[in-house]
C-alpha cells in the first residue's frame, strides 16, 4: 500500500472535501492527546515521587492506565485519519517522523518499565520507584512533552511557516509609496514577497522548513504569499483618481518606485514558473475554500489541475507573458502603457480563476463576459 | 475590537513574538497544550471520583487536595501562555467567534473549579456523606468535564473560524 493509494481512499477524499471533518478530527485529537498526557503524567509523577505518594503505585496506575490506553487509541485513530488526507506531505515532514519515533520510544520505555520495576510489588507503598523506574518515569514525561511539541510543529511546517520563511526578506516601504493607506496586517509584512522570488527560477521555488526539509509551495500558498500581494501592489501603483480637483492618473514617479514595480512584476513571472512545477498541490493539508459554494475546494481544484495540466500551464504562461508586457512599460517608465498591461494581467488571472478557482460562480462568468475575458 | 487588536499588534511584546513567530508561536502553543493535558487529567480524576469510578480508596477531600492545586496551577499556566498567544496574534484570536465562546466557557469552568475546591475544603464532611450521592452534584461534575472538552474543541476551532460563517469576525 503506497502513500498515494492511502490519499486516494474514499474516506480520505471525504475528509478533504468536508469543511468540518478535518477541524473536528483535529479537535478530537487534541482532547485525546491531552488525556493521554494528563493521565500518564499522574502515573509518572507517582513513580518519581512528586505526587500521589501516599497512595500505592498499583492503585494509581490501575486508576489511570485504562484511560491512557483508551485515549491513545482515539488519538491514533484521529491521527491516522488526518494522515491519510495528505500522506505524502506528512511522511516527508521531519517533525512528523520525529513524532512517530518519539511515540515508539515512549512505547519501548513503557515496556522496559512494565517488565522490570513495574512488575515488582516491593516498592508499591514507598515514596518513589527504585533507580531504573525513576529513569523510566522521567523519560516518559519528557518524551510525551516532546511528542506534543513535534505534533504542534507539524501543523506549522506543512502549511504556513515554511512559506512564511520564504518571504523573510527586506520589505519595500509600502506605506510611503501608497500615501500611507496600506491595508497592512499585524505582521507588517504586507509587501511580503521577496527579492529572491524576483529572480525567475530562483531558490524561492522551494521554501525551506525549520528542519531544513524542502517543501514545494502549493498553488494556494503561491497565490496568498506571492501573486496576491504583488498584484495588489501593482494595481494600486497606477490608477485613475477622480476627486474635486478633476481626474488624473496616479503613477510611480521616482526611479525607486518604478524599480519596486519591476520587482513585483518579476514576482509574478517567477510565480508563473513555480505554477508549472510538476505535481503541484492545490493547497496545504487542512486548507478549505474561504467561500465554499462559490470557490472550489482544494480537492476539486487538484483534480481539475491534474487532469488539464497542459491547459493549466498555458494559463500560467499567459500570466508570465502579460507580466513581460508590463515590464516593458515599466522599463520605459510609461504609466499609460503600464495601466494597459495591468489590464492584461488582470484578465490572465481572471481567466485562470474562472476555469480552476470558481468555475461555479455564475456572476463572475457574467462579469467576465462583459469585461471581455476569454 | 478591530482597532484594539491592531493596536495590540504594534506593542513591543507583540512585535517581539511576531519577529520570532517561526518558533515562538508553536512553542507557546505546545506549552499551552501541556497545560491543557494537566487540566484535563485533573478534571477527569475529580469527576471520576465524584461519580465513584476511580480512587475509591481515598476520600473526596483527599483527591481534591491531590488534584486541586495542580488544576489551579495549570490554569494559571494556561492564562499566561494564552495571553502570550493573544498578544502574539491579536487579530487571529480577538476577532474569532470561537475565541469568545471559548472564553465564556473558560469563565464557567474556572468558576466551577473554584467553587468546588472551596466547598470541599469548607464542608469536608457534608461532601463525603451527603453531597456525593446527589444526582445533581454528579450531573454537575459530568458537565464540568464536558465544558473543558468543549473548551479544547473551541480552542482548535479558532484556527478554522470561517466555519461559523457570518458569526466570525475574522476575514483571514
Amino acid at each position: 500500500m503506497t502513500l498515494q493509494s492511502l490519499e486516494a481512499l474514499p474516506v480520505a477524499e471525504s475528509i478533504r472535501r468536508s469543511l468540518y471533518l478535518f477541524p473536528t478530527l483535529e479537535a478530537i485529537h487534541v482532547v485525546a492527546l491531552a488525556l493521554v498526557f494528563g493521565t500518564i503524567l499522574v502515573v509518572d509523577l507517582r513513580i518519581v515521587g512528586i505526587a500521589s505518594t501516599e497512595r500505592p503505585f498499583s492503585r494509581v496506575s490501575g486508576d489511570m492506565l485504562k484511560w491512557t490506553w483508551a485515549a491513545f487509541a482515539l488519538a491514533a485513530l484521529t491521527g491516522s485519519l488526518m494522515f491519510i488526507t495528505n500522506a505524502r506531505v506528512y511522511w516527508d515532514n521531519t517533525f512528523f517522523r520525529a513524532k512517530m519515533l518519539l511515540i515508539l520510544l515512549a512505547g519501548i520505555n513503557m515496556l522496559i518499565f512494565q517488565m522490570t520495576v513495574g512488575r515488582s510489588r516491593e516498592w508499591d507503598r514507598e515514596r518513589r520507584a527504585p533507580g531504573l523506574g525513576l529513569v523510566c518515569g522521567l523519560v516518559s514525561m519528557t518524551v510525551w512533552i516532546l511528542v506534543i511539541a513535534m505534533g504542534r510543529t507539524i501543523g506549522f511546517t506543512t502549511t504556513g511557516v515554511a512559506a512564511k520563511e520564504a518571504k523573510a526578506a527586506p520589505n519595500i516601504d509600502f506605506d510611503s509609496f501608497l500615501g500611507g493607506d496600506s491595508g497592512g496586517g499585524p505582521a507588517g509584512g504586507t509587501s511580503a514577497t521577496t527579492a529572491s522570488a524576483s529572480t525567475p527560477g530562483s531558490p524561492a521555488s522551494i521554501a525551506t522548513s525549520a528542519a531544513g526539509a524542502a517543501v514545494p509551495l502549493t498553488i494556494q500558498e503561491l497565490m496568498d504569499q506571492q501573486v496576491n500581494p504583488a498584484g495588489e501592489f501593482l494595481f494600486r501603483s497606477v490608477r485613475i483618481v477622480a476627486d474635486d480637483r478633476g481626474s488624473r492618473l496616479e503613477a510611480p514617479s521616482t526611479g525607486a518606485q518604478w524599480s519596486d514595480v519591476r520587482d513585483k512584476l518579476n514576482v509574478l513571472r517567477s510565480a508563473s514558473d513555480l505554477l508549472n512545477a510538476p505535481g503541484i498541490k492545490a493547497a496545504p493539508p487542512g486548507f478549505r475554500a474561504e467561500n465554499p459554494g462559490v470557490e472550489s475546494e482544494p480537492a476539486e481544484i487538484q483534480t481539475s489541475v491534474d487532469s488539464n495540466r497542459a491547459d493549466f500551464n498555458a494559463h500560467a504562461a499567459r500570466l508570465k507573458a502579460a507580466a513581460d508586457v508590463a515590464l516593458k512599460s515599466a522599463d520605459a517608465k510609461d504609466p499609460q502603457g503600464l495601466m494597459k498591461a495591468l489590464d492584461g494581467i488582470d484578465k490572465a488571472c481572471e481567466s485562470c480563476h474562472l476555469r480552476y478557482f470558481y468555475p461555479r460562480d455564475k456572476r463572475a462568468q457574467q462579469q467576465a463576459k462583459e469585461d471581455g475575458v476569454d | 475590537m478591530k482597532d484594539f487588536a491592531a493596536w495590540l499588534g504594534t506593542t513591543w511584546l507583540s512585535v517581539a513574538i511576531q519577529k520570532n513567530e517561526v518558533w515562538a508561536i508553536p512553542t507557546i502553543q505546545s506549552v499551552h497544550i501541556v497545560g491543557i493535558g494537566i487540566v484535563l487529567g485533573c478534571v477527569l480524576m475529580l469527576t471520576l471520583r465524584v461519580l465513584g469510578m476511580a480512587a475509591m480508596d481515598l476520600t473526596l477531600p483527599q483527591v481534591t487536595r491531590r488534584f486541586g492545586p495542580w488544576l489551579t496551577g495549570a490554569l494559571l499556566l494556561l492564562l499566561v501562555t494564552g495571553l502570550a498567544l493573544i498578544v502574539g496574534e491579536p487579530e487571529r484570536e480577538l476577532l474569532a467567534f470561537s475565541f469568545w465562546l471559548k472564553m465564556l466557557l473558560v469563565a464557567c469552568g474556572a468558576a466551577l473549579s473554584w467553587w468546588f475546591q472551596r466547598s470541599v475544603r469548607k464542608h469536608e464532611q457534608a461532601w463525603e456523606t451527603v453531597l456525593l450521592h446527589r444526582t445533581r452534584v454528579r450531573a454537575l461534575a459530568t458537565v464540568a468535564l464536558l465544558i473543558w472538552i468543549a473548551i479544547i474543541f473551541l480552542g482548535r476551532f479558532i484556527a478554522y473560524d470561517h466555519i461559523w460563517g457570518s458569526l466570525s469576525g475574522s476575514k483571514a
